[in-house]
């Protein structure tokens, strides 16, 4: 009878323990942050390069668009030149000017919208090309050559969300070949 | 003469719980957005990696260290890979790229079988994504340095060259101020 009119002990609530909790997520959060490296490289992807067999006869043949960034060696100012195959054959320049104050970021820019603007004339006319080549005269500078890239790139719209997004297929030409149509030319940019 | 009872001063408690929340979810955006291993990028001194408008994700793949003019009066070439699988080369003299000289030369010949052989042996799991090159190198390097040796390891059986730059948020805002069709 004792045992019935003992009184029942209260049930504790058991608390969790957060301070271990908030103790890992602290050195994981320090870990992390010093582990991210938050974009600070970017690449420019080329990829390879394809030879293509013609198949379809109504398909008109491969316009094989060259760009090529012509110049002297320390010359103030970059020819750059895209032309291109086939039946109505072309070819647009456009010359950038780099003035002495301004700075590499400024030039790269420049080059950038040189490339961009030719490139998307000639889309405008061929808007189905995408094998774009690319080259340069032995002594420009792989900055130059960067921002042609980007400037091609950027010519095919900006990098959006959609699963689909037409790319540039960019093939290195021969500095050789460039240097052999800058003197073939007989522009010569000082 | 005020009887109101005084209202007990209960001990400041902090609020643990939201906390929490929002520590899980720091912890959970930087899981996310860490790229953990990718970013090892090797560079050789005194070296300024081109600017670029691109904000593609570095790749893990094998590195080509093209080491500027600046450091020395005669650029060298490196290959580093990501894993001890890979052949790693010693420093070649980039004149012995040359279009003129690669066919006769003793350490290319030796640097395209290594690589060659590595790439045979891969599988076709392996070779799923592409057989990818980062290529990092200064932005003063001229286009012939780059050329000859981005030939080299193309024949040697590279499929994609991977030009490692530093994304740049001033050349688009550059290209913004002016009038183009950015």
């Amino acid at each position: 009878m004792d045992n019935l009119f003992q009184k029942s002990k209260r049930r504790h609530i058991r608390e969790l323990n957060v301070v271990p909790i908030l103790d890992m997520m602290t050195t994981l959060i320090i870990f992390l942050l010093q582990i991210t490296s938050f974009m600070e490289f970017t690449k420019i992807t080329i990829p390879p390069s394809s030879t293509s067999v013609i198949t379809d006869p109504v398909r008109p043949p491969p316009l094989s668009p060259k760009i090529f960034l012509m110049a002297n060696e320390k010359a103030s100012s970059l020819k750059v030149q895209l032309m291109w195959a086939g039946e109505s054959s072309g070819a647009n320049v456009e010359i950038v000017k780099f003035d002495k104050d301004s700075s590499k970021i400024e030039n790269a820019a420049a080059v950038l919208k040189a490339v961009d603007k030719l490139v998307n004339e000639f889309r405008k006319e061929f808007p189905g090309e995408q094998n774009f080549q690319l080259g340069a005269s032995s002594s420009i500078p792989y900055q130059h050559v960067v921002s042609a890239m980007d400037g091609i790139q950027a010519a095919f719209g900006p990098k959006t969300e959609k699963a689909v997004r037409e790319v540039a297929n960019i093939v290195l030409v021969s500095y050789q070949d460039v240097n052999a149509e800058y003197l073939r030319s007989g522009e010569v940019v000082e | 003469m005020n009887f109101t009872p005084r209202h007990r001063r209960e001990p400041m408690e902090l609020q643990l719980t939201a906390m929490i929340d929002i520590f899980t979810m720091i912890v959970i955006f930087l899981v996310m957005g860490t790229v953990i291993g990718v970013a090892d990028v090797s560079m050789p001194p005194k070296t300024n990696l081109p600017k670029s408008l691109s904000a593609e994700a570095l790749d893990a793949a094998p590195q080509v260290l093209i080491s500027s003019r600046k450091e020395s009066s005669s650029p060298s070439v490196e290959l580093r890979a990501l894993s001890t699988k890979f052949p790693k080369s010693e420093k070649i003299s980039i004149e012995e790229f040359r279009s003129d000289k690669v066919a006769q030369s003793v350490p290319i010949t030796e640097l395209k079988s290594k690589i060659s052989n590595h790439i045979n042996a891969l599988t076709p799991e392996q070779r799923k994504g592409g057989i990818l090159l980062n290529v990092i190198a200064d932005e003063e390097s001229t286009y012939q340095d780059i050329y000859d040796v981005v030939a080299v390891f193309r024949g040697a059986g590279f499929e994609s060259l991977l030009f490692v730059a530093t994304g740049d948020p001033k050349i688009n805002a550059l290209i913004q101020k002016g009038q183009g069709s950015l």
